[in-house]
């Protein structure tokens, strides 16, 4: 592919200005002084040693300077050979026929060499260039090519083409896709700068037939175009581009589709494991009210007392089941901010346990806090989640009647909350996934396969309000039994900010 | 009056109380087990006359502890069983262990008092 840029005409070298006259005074002056030391030397030098070195003067010529040179040297060579040294001298004249051939060979070959000569250099010349061109251009679509990152690799991309072109100012400009306007460019890339006063040359940018960005090179202030070889180099550079553009657009919206795809997977999971999740209270509930209104069945007070109590406590857990939904909506808008004022975590604790005691009656509970810790800055409704969803889920994964302990002590500036049970542990290679969103722990049961419980929401929240109070959650196997789950709350995080950072006080407004 | 003995199998322990008290009121002898293992050592034990059966276990599923009665020679065909599922009903399962019946959750408590009945009504009493 690349072999068709090979042989694009690249702009030459610029030389200076003295560069062709100093060439032909060069000429003038070598052949003077050759002739002045020949003419001194006259006894010692032959006619045909005088076309030789001539010759050698055309040839070094040619060499140095080029065919108008060359070709000067021969001429000038051929008359003073024909003035200096033919008989009879210091004329034009010339006497023998042998002579006479002599001097219109030597004109001969004098002319072809400088020609031959010429046109080596020339090739010569070309194949640097060409060198050049491919050069330039392989590392124009090696950039291209090998990277994914777009803003940096245009930015490389755009100096390595003003410095191919001596551009003032090169710059690619990215626009929406079928956008036709500038306005809303995406990622503007500009390597120098771009003077009023200067001729500037853009090129579209099409994709898919859409326009994609613009291509805008700055002429240096001299120039009012580019040359034609420059206009061929510029029209295969935005092909590559082109392509690379469309390539990175085709990638992206690969990795937008797969996103898309499990992000609807891990929806419809959640969806069954939250239909699930509401049916089992609702089953309760209408197993209670149905049995309540059953006419043939004579229901003692304590009796309609229990299942009135089923159905609010069923109602409750709806609720939470509702609420860890909007949790994870605001979780995953970006919105779950605390709103901390201080508190002691003990308050927290106790209403949680207390509120959960149906539910506990089966596990015997032991709280331990230590004596005397501070009131901390916490959101006491959003902790108030995080202790429900660990002790539902300690409740929810281990066997009836095992014990479950909650523990509270201070950690330097931190204070740290552990729920611990006595049930099977935690198999190791969930660990990792554990606080992921939608991931559930299942139970391996003989023959049954896995068997998924709950929504896989609970521990995401709960990792989710921890750390927007600056703290952190873990989970580890108890060295004898069961397992620990724990996160730890900052104590002074409204010092902190403070004096670490001011702006951060926004988020903890007073209520 | 007593009519015919009942196993409950849910680990819902809210739900596994109120079909109970429930049954207990319409005149059944009721059991409960929670686990699959449970289950199986009150089939054994106490011979129940019909099993509500729970699909999802702490233990294992609604299914395997069917499989597991089937070996020891107690089938569907013997026990009369009444699947309760808040999960969409997998019919080739339900295939597979005919004449089993499926109650989708939620319901109300006269359904699966009609279904009982319905299934008890060639038990002696």
């Amino acid at each position: 592919m690349l072999n068709r840029f090979v042989t694009l005409p690249f702009r030459p070298a610029k030389r200076p200005v003295w560069y062709g006259p100093a060439g032909y005074l060069a000429t003038i002056g070598g052949l003077t002084l050759a002739t002045a030391v020949m003419h001194a030397l006259l006894s010692l030098v032959t006619i045909a040693s005088t076309y030789l070195v001539y010759l050698v003067i055309v040839v070094a010529v040619s060499v140095g300077w080029g065919l108008k040179q060359g070709i000067l040297a021969s001429v000038l060579g051929f008359l003073a050979a024909n003035f200096f040294f033919t008989q009879p001298v210091f004329t034009f004249t010339v006497a023998a026929i042998q002579d006479v051939i002599a001097l219109i060979t030597f004109l001969s070959l004098a002319t072809l060499s400088s020609q031959l000569v010429a046109r080596l250099r020339r090739e010569a010349r070309d194949a640097r260039q060409s060198e050049q061109t491919t050069a330039t251009l392989y590392a124009l679509s090696q950039t291209l090519t090998g990277q994914q990152s777009r803003p940096g690799t245009l930015e490389e991309v755009a100096a390595q083409l003003r410095a191919a072109l001596n551009l003032t100012a090169c710059s690619i400009i990215l626009t929406e896709p079928g956008d036709t306007g500038t306005a809303s460019a995406v990622a503007p890339t500009l390597v120098g700068e771009h003077p009023e006063s200067n001729t500037v040359v853009r090129m579209p940018l099409l994709v898919g037939g859409k326009r994609y960005g613009l291509l805008q090179l700055t002429l240096p202030p001299a120039r009012r175009s580019l040359t034609r070889g420059e206009q061929r180099m510029v029209a295969a550079f935005t092909t590559q581009l082109q392509m690379a553009l469309e390539r990175d657009r085709l990638h992206s919206s690969e990795i937008e589709a797969e996103v898309l795809r499990r992000t609807d997977a891990l929806r419809a999971a959640l969806l069954s494991a939250v239909a699930h999740d509401l049916r089992t209270p609702l089953t309760s509930i209408k197993s209670a009210a149905t049995g309540l209104l059953s006419t043939h069945v004579e229901w003692s007070k304590s009796e309609q007392q229990g299942f009135l109590k089923a159905i609010v406590q069923e109602v409750d857990r709806i609720n939470r089941i509702v609420g860890n939904l909007l949790d994870i909506s605001l979780i995953e808008a970006g919105r779950m901010q605390p709103h901390k004022e201080l508190h002691h975590i003990e308050d927290v604790i106790t209403t949680v346990t207390e509120r959960l005691s149906p539910e506990l009656h089966n596990h015997p509970l032991s709280i331990e806090i230590e004596a005397n810790l501070p009131a901390i800055p916490i959101d006491d409704i959003q902790i108030d989640e995080v202790l429900t969803n660990l002790l539902e889920n300690a409740i929810k994964y281990t066997p009836t009647a095992t014990p479950v302990e909650v523990r509270a002590c201070r950690h330097g500036d931190l204070i740290r909350i552990e729920v611990a049970d006595q049930g099977p542990g935690i198999p190791p290679e969930h660990f990792s996934q554990l606080f992921n969103r939608f991931y559930r722990v299942t139970v391996d049961s003989a023959g049954a396969g896995q068997v998924p419980r709950g929504t896989g929401l609970g521990l995401a929240i709960v990792k989710a309000i921890v750390e927007a109070h600056g703290g952190q959650v873990g989970a580890a196997n108890a060295p004898e039994e069961g397992a620990v789950f724990w996160f730890t709350l900052p104590i002074c995080s409204v010092e902190r900010h403070e004096a670490a950072d001011g702006p951060l006080l926004s988020h903890i407004p007073t209520r | 009056m007593n009519l015919a003995n009942i196993l409950i199998v849910e680990d819902e322990e809210r739900l596994q109380q109120v079909l109970a008290r429930t049954l207990e009121q319409s005149g059944y002898t009721v059991h409960t087990a929670v686990t699959a293992e449970q289950a199986i050592q009150t089939v054994r034990d106490q011979r129940p006359d019909l099993l509500v059966l729970d699909i999802n276990l702490p233990d294992s599923t609604g299914w395997d502890l069917l499989r597991r009665l089937e070996a020891q020679g107690i089938t569907c065909a013997n026990l009369h069983t009444i699947i309760i599922s808040a999960t969409h009903p997998d019919h080739r399962r339900l295939a597979r262990f005919r004449p089993v019946v499926f109650l989708a959750k939620p319901f109300a408590i006269s359904t699966l008092r009609r279904l009982i009945e319905g299934a008890l009504v060639d038990i002696p009493c």
